[in-house]
């Protein structure tokens, strides 16, 4: 069997809009060629997520069932990798880098700034599902410190007075769409 | 990896060992103690810990004991300074994060965290201790029976472990990752919701700290004011060991007995909580006789005890009908007293018990085709069998600790066919799950069988050599037509074919049965069938393959042996065998019955008809449990005299005359034997909670001391002594030696143990192959009757649910009765889930819940009888009883169901 790159399929998921019943068809059709490939839980748990957006426990339950693992491999393995989310998460992911070169330069200034503006701690999402605050160990991009990248935005030397500015864009980028 | 033999040196002793072995197991063959947390002997190894350190002469690197190998001239230290002074950091680091309260923690003392810190001198100081942190320590949803503290959980991951690889459950887990790394529940969620949790109490066994504890067992009591006394488990054939913590005279906490040859320390959830009752404040404490106003009034032992005397004096003058029903949960002592007290004082053979409604088709079935009614291999073979053949068992529900070690063996590979006409949690496991209609065991035996002649699979050596009849029944099955028996079960044909030949080519095939092939009324004609069908293979009387009845209760093995079955003296001797009659009449010294009496189902025909003057019920509820509760209750008040012997004031206690208080499975010595014919010492862990409460033994002893007779009995060993005299198959168990030896019967001529039946020979000489009628098939729905109702157990309750519904966990677990119905069905019939429906067959009706499920057929429906609220024994009958063993019908019924 030849190898299916999971990011591969999750780039061709037009996904948003389906429904459940959809969501896990779709789901049980890619699982089923993961099925006997063995170390594939992580791409299956990568390509569920990217369909519904996070893990919820009867996804978890559907990705086990359907790889013949146990039920608790797969939570575990869920909880294990950040990039897994059990719950909801924003359209738009803010990750605040606490590395050491961002955090010399005033990473926890921003963190505490981008706190205050949405009203939330790390690892929440905003009322409105637009936003999600998480913190990451240095993005490799030392020499741009601080920085925050929001989805795949990298955004450079930011300061904490540009933070109201760089939320209220995806708001706009929001209010365009519609 | 070539097993081959190295010598290493531990401590300065030189061991022998095998290339395999680690250092752990090489030490603890010598003896010497190697400290450990994280590991557990029957669990796998992980390494974490490092608590088991050991310097090995010639490497700079501490190496932990429990994974590393012995090699060949390797010189191991395990007490060195250098190993001592790690494990006191490595402690130290541990005892960092653990919140150590341990003067007020249930644990201390039995704490193995607490014992090495002492032993290592580690006090907890030298590290800061990690802050408290919600996420991490934080409480999870609440449970009614198991606490679960994680801020003195030291992540040694052994409860993931039992709950992985003792029960197959997926309930616990490691989440999260690096200092945030927890244990946790499947989904964060309680252990009632989670959907996977049994509540086994495994985890709480192998915890090495307190974090897992029993919720009830909180702040009770702990070292030293407890002790432990090593005991049986009461509740079903398996026998577990158990070992029980008692304060003063209750009963604090029950865990495995991690010593105990037949579990290794793990229990179901009757095992670990269901105790509760032993301490119940409705426990019978005190004799009542029913008085001239027909209200049961308190008395003391000696006046119950010759008012029944007077009573056995009057009804012996008139030339009265006595009659006894002896108890499975009883120790052997009480069965054999009482069956004596039965057939020498009384001179009746109307004595009997609850083995007639469960496994006395195996009796007669197995007797008559091989010669030994029981289990013919020990539970340890189940770890060589390549093909499991389990027909009519829900095994997981019913024997849960035998069930574990089976889906142990299939996950290494072994195969599982399963017949069962429901689908029992074993199902998924299945190599192939016959889902056959209720009640057609029979005609698919006979097509496989058919089938092996037809493909020439028989085993000819087995058949030419050991066994008689074999032509003849192989006339009879190539008379029967393959394509009706097959239609008639309503599998196909292709199936049938391919579990036929993997059973009979697979090399160790052995079967599993149980109530599913037994509760008809043809149920020999099952037993004999499957003996058959072993017989035909080959698969039995050679190594591990054989055929194995799995007894319910915890002693029904042990009180059929000490005949407390009609016509049946101890050692399973006829009473109208004239030989046999002598022998026991000359050491009791007492003429017996010598024809056969009545069974259990005719005892309670004759006394509903008003033909039973004295009945006498030790520690049994036939209302519950018996076919036909409203006749049961009818038989009861029919009869002059009942008198009843138990431990609470049951449903049927309700009708007695006079009720005897019995000390429980706690409160007495004595033995039981379990399913795998394993005679085991029964201990004695508190005092009974009053003073005029007797061993069952003991009351009918003095019973029969007033009714004349001349028994010297000091002790329960006396009563053994006795019953080695009594039942040849017991001869060679010496009651003295329970605590170093095993023992199961029979012996052999040197005076050992046989752990496997008819090796060589079988027990009857020759096997006989013998070939009962198909019967025309009884399960017919009608339009009156269209549903095939199937009457099972429950994991969480046991029988009658006497015992286990008085622990409020288990109880809130599984507190109302429900009836299972095929979505199909109930669409049809607009019902709902919860929605209250009756149920009604031609000879009762309930009221009970519904519930709508997959695992039931459509046409079929499924309950359980544990339940006072809804008997379901209502609904079956015993009109018609099996020739050979006076069963009943009593595991599927035709009824309607009817939307209330």
């Amino acid at each position: 069997m030849h190898y299916i790159n999971p990011i591969t399929i999750a780039k061709q998921c037009t996904c948003q809009n389906q429904t459940d019943i959809e969501k896990f068809e779709k789901l049980g059709e890619i699982l089923s060629m993961y099925k006997d490939e063995p170390g594939s839980l992580i791409n299956s748990l990568y390509v569920a997520q990217t369909i519904f957006g996070y893990l919820p426990d009867k996804v978890i339950k559907f990705v086990a069932s359907r790889l013949n693992e146990p039920v608790i491999k797969v939570f575990g393995v869920a909880t294990f990798y950040s990039y897994f989310s059990r719950f909801p998460r924003g359209k738009y992911t803010i990750k605040v880098c606490l590395g050491t070169a961002c955090y010399v330069r005033g990473g926890k200034t921003l963190l505490e700034k981008v706190k205050k503006e949405l009203g939330i701690s790390i690892g929440e999402t905003t009322p409105d599902g637009l936003y999600t605050l998480e913190i990451v160990r240095c993005v490799g991009a030392c020499a741009l410190a601080p920085v925050v990248v929001v989805n795949n935005d990298t955004h450079r030397r930011v300061k904490s007075n540009q933070i109201p500015e760089i939320l209220q864009s995806y708001i706009s980028e929001v209010s365009n769409e519609n | 990896m070539e097993k081959e033999l190295v010598v290493c040196k531990i401590d300065g002793i030189e061991i022998f060992c095998e290339n395999d072995w680690t250092i752990m197991k090489a030490a603890q063959t010598a003896n010497i103690q190697v400290p450990a947390l994280c590991y557990t002997p029957d669990l796998s190894v992980v390494g974490s810990c490092r608590i088991c350190v050991v310097e090995i002469e010639g490497e700079t690197i501490l190496q932990p004991s429990c994974s590393t190998l012995v090699k060949n001239n390797m010189v191991i230290y395990t007490h060195s300074e250098k190993v001592n002074y790690a494990r006191k950091i490595v402690l130290e680091m541990i005892l960092s994060q653990h919140l150590a309260d341990c003067l007020v923690c249930d644990a201390s003392g039995e704490c193995l965290l607490e014992k090495y810190s002492y032993d290592f001198g580690a006090t907890g100081k030298m590290f800061q201790k990690a802050q408290f942190n919600p996420i991490k320590h934080g409480d999870l949803p609440d449970n009614s029976l198991i606490k679960f503290e994680r801020t003195k959980c030291i992540l040694c991951g052994k409860c993931i472990r039992a709950c992985n690889e003792w029960t197959h459950k997926d309930a616990l887990s490691f989440v999260d990752k690096g200092e945030m790394m927890r244990v946790s529940t499947l989904y964060d969620r309680s252990l009632e919701d989670n959907g996977e949790c049994i509540f086994c109490g495994n985890c709480i066994n192998v915890c090495p700290t307190g974090a897992l504890w029993e919720k009830e067992a909180a702040g009770k009591g702990r070292f030293p004011d407890i002790r432990k006394i090593k005991t049986i488990c009461p509740y079903c054939g398996v026998g577990c060991g158990i070992e029980v913590s008692a304060k003063g005279n209750s009963i604090i906490k029950v865990r495995g007995d991690m010593d105990s040859p037949v579990s290794k320390g793990r229990l179901c959830i009757k095992g670990s909580f269901g105790f509760d009752f032993v301490n119940s404040p409705q426990r019978l404490v005190k004799p009542l006789i029913r008085n001239s106003k027909g209200e049961l009034e308190e008395t003391n032992m000696i006046d119950a005890l010759i008012y029944i005397k007077n009573k056995i004096d009057e009804i012996k003058r008139n030339n009265g009908i006595f009659a006894g029903l002896a108890s499975a949960r009883c120790t052997n002592e009480d069965n054999y007293i009482f069956q004596k007290f039965m057939r020498s004082v009384l001179h009746t053979d109307n004595v009997d018990h609850c083995a007639r409604i469960c496994h006395s088709p195996s009796v007669s079935g197995l007797n008559m085709t091989l010669g030994h009614a029981a289990m013919t291999n020990p539970i340890e073979d189940i770890d060589a069998i390549d093909c499991f053949f389990v027909i009519g068992s829900n095994m997981t529900s019913t024997h849960p600790v035998i069930s574990w070690r089976m889906i142990r063996r299939i996950k290494e590979g072994a195969l599982l066919i399963l017949v069962d006409p429901k689908k029992s949690p074993l199902s998924k496991y299945a190599t192939m799950h016959l889902q056959l209609n209720p009640g057609t065991d029979m005609a698919l035996l006979y097509a496989m069988m058919k089938i092996i002649i037809d493909e020439g699979m028989q085993d000819t050596d087995m058949l030419n050599s050991r066994c008689e009849g074999v032509d003849e029944f192989i006339a009879e099955i190539n008379k029967l037509n393959l394509d009706d028996m097959i239609q008639q079960t309503g599998l196909d044909e292709g199936d049938v074919r391919l579990a036929t030949r993997l059973f009979a080519i697979s090399g160790a095939s052995s079967m599993y049965y149980a109530m599913g092939v037994t509760q008809h009324v043809f149920g020999t004609g099952n037993v004999v069938a499957l003996a058959d069908l072993a017989l035909l293979c080959g698969k039995i009387g050679q190594g591990p393959t054989g055929i194995n009845p799995l007894r319910g209760q915890n002693n029904v093995q042990g009180a059929c042996d000490m005949g407390a079955l009609t016509g049946v003296l101890p050692g399973y001797r006829s009473v109208d065998n004239k030989a046999d009659n002598k022998e026991l009449s000359e050491l009791w010294g007492a003429d017996l019955p010598e024809k056969k009496g009545l069974t259990l189902n005719e005892i309670m025909h004759e006394a509903a008809e008003g033909n039973i003057d004295f009945l006498y019920i030790m520690g049994e509820n036939p209302v519950l449990s018996d076919p036909d509760s409203n006749s049961i209750i009818k038989a009861l008040e029919k009869t002059d005299f009942v008198v009843v012997q138990d431990i609470f004031l049951t449903e049927t206690a309700a009708y007695a005359d006079v009720i005897l208080p019995a000390t429980s499975f706690a409160e007495k010595d004595g033995t039981f034997t379990n399913t795998e014919r394993r005679v085991q010492r029964v201990r004695k862990v508190i005092d009974p909670p009053s003073k005029d409460m007797l061993d069952d033994y003991q009351i009918i002893y003095r019973l029969a001391e007033l009714c004349g007779a001349n028994w010297k009995y000091n002790s329960w060993i006396d009563v053994f002594e006795e019953i080695r005299k009594a039942a040849p198959i017991y001869s060679h168990i010496d009651p003295n030696k329970f605590d170093d030896k095993e023992f199961f019967w029979p012996g052999d001529i040197l005076g050992d143990s046989v752990k496997r039946l008819h090796q060589g020979e079988f027990s009857r000489g020759r096997a006989k192959l013998i070939y009962f009628p198909l019967p025309e098939y009884p399960y017919k729905a009608t339009p009156s009757f269209p549903f095939l109702l199937i009457i099972g157990r429950l994991y969480e309750h046991y029988h009658t649910g006497t015992m286990t519904r008085k622990t409020k966990g288990i109880e809130k677990l599984q507190s109302e009765p429900f009836v299972y119905i095929n979505p199909k069905d109930a669409i049809k019939l607009h019902i709902k889930d919860n929605d209250f429906v009756k149920l009604i067959s031609d000879n009762g009706e309930i009221e009970l819940k519904c519930k709508l499920t997959l695992d039931v057929k459509p046409g079929n429906l499924y309950t359980t009888f544990h339940f006072h609220e809804a008997v379901a024994n209502k609904l079956t009958n015993k009109r018609i009883l099996d020739a050979q063993s006076k069963m009943a019908a009593m595991k599927v019924v035709m009824v309607n169901i009817i939307r209330k």
